[in-house]
């Protein structure tokens, strides 16, 4: 049995009531006292009509009149009663008299006057017997009404919610111990009391104004409010009710206050560290955005004027002059072509969030148009798969193919390029492959070739900033995908990178060379 | 062909920029351009609205035909100035031509919205400059029918 024993042991208070005063038990001897006593009393009647019999027999009626009055029911005494002192007076006038019919009058006369007293005792000993009874019974009403009381109150004071009552005048009628800690008073500072004598203001209209909505809607009204300030503050979800009496009438409002201050912290605090996430997250793009704009016009200048100074006075300058100022020169046009690309990286997510249905093969061919001159120029054999229709931005798509296409033509080594790309379905996604056949990369690096600037080669051999791996990165995780690098040097690279599926989207049907 | 017999006029322009270094390397950019020109300068917007109202100091300054505009400036920037030479019924006819390193689709499409004629990026290359001051020069020199001065 799952349920707790104490349940099943513990007694009703309507149980213990019966149990004391043993109500059950007693209407059920009673009733066999008074047929008993009844039975008896016609027993002796036919014995005394009947048979012939002095009238002395009729005192045996004291008998019946016993049991009756053991019955302790008045009822019962006067009905045994009653029909005795009947059989006593018929008996005179049916039976066969043995002696003088003035001795058998006296015979049945102090039988009659026997039963009298016996009744009259007996009434008395019913009628005390009845209000000791009565005084048992509400004793133990008294009780057990008690006892239920102080379960409740203790039951109602240990639990941690503020519980209060109010009558129609807004004055408190009960609080429990928790209400009273909330408030920081004591039962007897709150009872009789109204909400504007114990709680600041404004509160306190509110509170008022909350009763009053709910005795007036007659429904049960939630709604958090603050409680207290400062350090002490604390928020509060109050659930309010109406009391009703008897006959339906609302005499009252009755709440439970939960403190939800705890839940109500740590809900502010979520949402204060997502907003600050949410700024810096603003203000890094930002910062990325304009420290890259205001950062060019200087190099601008540098550069410009680099070249304005050459054209003009190259004629001026020996040798080394002239390499000096070509380093400048290169210099700043490295460094225009960084901010260039940090800008475009940094633009990424400031480019509108809407997504659409893309086919990804558009995109993919426009990359590879764009890159044309380069694949022809390298001889490389692009291979295009089935490639599905998937939920991105179609610009953002064709930068992605255009960057891991360009690098794989560009970090080719000697051989002649084969690049091919397919997308396969996945459980929740589409994954694309872009494989080729280059120098690779070294295990160690499969993370770090996705880090912004990050280059694996001296620029001499291979020019670029290293951002191109760094913008797929972030136009993947922009639509929820994953990309990494599978690779082993001299072996050809694999980049694959995760995007999410249409709801309803077609299969591919379509595969070019 | 517009102007063709006429001698050639000298293509009047103000440059409306704060950086003395990008003044001055326009300046030497239209200096060299084939088409006569003559570059006035503004570093703030007073200046260049005085100028173009030819009040003050610049009373006796010609009207320019051209206004090249940098939309980046301390102070009162290219945007308000635009706004207010667009919204001026004497100085709304001069083409006003941004001239500036941003490219932001934000700023392009502002820029059109509040009427600018055209809108240049500064190429970063300073060759490429030079060709683009002599190809502006030539275009609005040469090709394009200005607004007439006088005429209300």
């Amino acid at each position: 049995m799952s349920r707790p024993a104490v349940l099943n042991s513990s007694p009703t208070p309507w149980e213990k009531l019966k149990q004391r005063t043993m109500l059950s038990r007693w209407p059920r001897l009673n009733r066999r006292f008074s047929w008993a006593s009844l039975l008896v009393a016609t027993a002796i009647f036919l014995v005394d009509g009947l048979l012939p019999a002095s009238g002395a027999i009729t005192m045996l009626y004291v008998l019946p009149t016993t049991l009756a009055l053991s019955s302790r029911r008045q009822e019962s005494l006067i009905q045994t009663g009653l029909i005795c002192s009947a059989f006593i007076v018929l008996g005179f006038f049916l039976g066969t008299p043995l002696v003088s019919a003035a001795d058998e009058l006296t015979q049945r006369g102090c039988a009659l006057v026997a039963l009298g007293l016996i009744s009259w005792v007996g009434w008395q000993l019913a009628e005390s017997v009845e209000a000791a009874q009565q005084l048992r019974v509400d004793s133990c009403l008294r009780q057990v009404a008690e006892e239920a009381a102080t379960f409740f109150r203790s039951m109602v004071d240990q639990v941690p919610i503020g519980v209060s009552r109010t009558d129609l005048s807004g004055r408190f009628v009960f609080v429990n111990e928790a209400f009273c800690r909330m408030f920081d008073a004591s039962v007897d500072d709150l009872l009789g009391r109204t909400a504007a004598e114990i709680v600041p203001m404004p509160l306190a209209e509110e509170t008022a104004a909350e009763e009053c909505r709910v005795v007036e809607a007659d429904e049960t009204l939630e709604r958090i409010e603050r409680v207290g300030g400062g350090d002490r503050e604390q928020f509060v979800k109050v659930i309010r009710a109406p009391v009703k009496d008897g006959l339906g009438q609302i005499i009252g409002v009755q709440s439970v206050w939960l403190n939800v201050t705890e839940l109500k912290r740590s809900e502010q605090s979520l949402e204060r560290h997502a907003q600050n996430l949410e700024r810096s997250n603003v203000g890094l793009q930002q910062f990325a955005y304009v420290a890259s704009h205001d950062l060019q016009e200087p190099l601008r200048a540098v550069s410009n004027y680099c070249q304005l100074f050459e054209k003009h006075y190259a004629h001026q300058l020996d040798e080394r002059g002239l390499r000096w100022l070509e380093f400048a020169v290169n210099g700043s046009q490295r460094m225009q072509t960084l901010v260039r690309d940090l800008l475009a990286y940094a633009r990424i997510d400031n480019k509108s969030r809407t997504w659409f249905t893309v086919d990804s093969r558009v995109p993919c061919l426009l990359a590879l148009e764009n890159l044309s001159t380069v694949i022809t120029e390298t001889h490389a054999k692009v291979t295009v798969g089935k490639l599905p229709v998937v939920w991105a931005d179609a610009v953002q798509l064709e930068a992605l193919f255009q960057n891991l296409v360009s690098n794989a033509v560009k970090f080719r080594g000697d051989r002649t390029p084969q690049i091919s790309i397919t997308a396969e379905k996945k459980e929740d996604c589409w994954q694309f492959a872009v494989r080729d056949n280059g120098i690779g990369i070294k295990p160690e690096f499969h993370d770090r070739v996705f880090e912004i600037f990050k280059r694996l080669q001296t620029s001499d051999k291979y020019d670029g900033t290293g951002i191109g791996l760094a913008i797929c990165k972030r136009i993947v995780e922009r639509f929820s995908g994953t990309i990494w690098v599978e690779s082993q040097p001299e072996s050809g690279s694999t980049f694959y990178f995760t995007l999410p599926r249409t709801p309803d989207c077609p299969e591919p049907d379509h595969a070019s060379q | 062909m517009p102007r063709n017999d006429s001698p050639p006029r000298v293509l009047q322009i103000l440059l409306i920029d704060d950086n003395p270094a990008d003044i001055e390397l326009t300046r030497q950019c239209f200096l060299d351009s084939r088409t006569p020109n003559e570059v006035h300068c503004a570093m703030n917007a007073e200046v260049a609205l005085a100028f173009l109202k030819r009040v003050g100091q610049f009373a006796q300054s010609p009207r320019p035909d051209l206004v090249l505009l940098d939309l980046n400036m301390p102070g009162t920037d290219g945007r308000e100035i635009l706004a207010a030479i667009k919204c001026d019924p004497e100085l709304l006819t001069i083409p006003v031509v941004i001239l500036t390193t941003s490219d932001a689709d934000t700023d392009v499409d502002g820029a059109y919205r509040l009427r600018a004629n055209s809108y240049l990026r500064k190429p970063a290359d300073l060759n490429e400059f030079f060709a683009m001051a002599d190809l502006v020069c030539t275009y609005w020199g040469h090709f394009v029918v200005l607004p007439p001065v006088d005429v209300k």
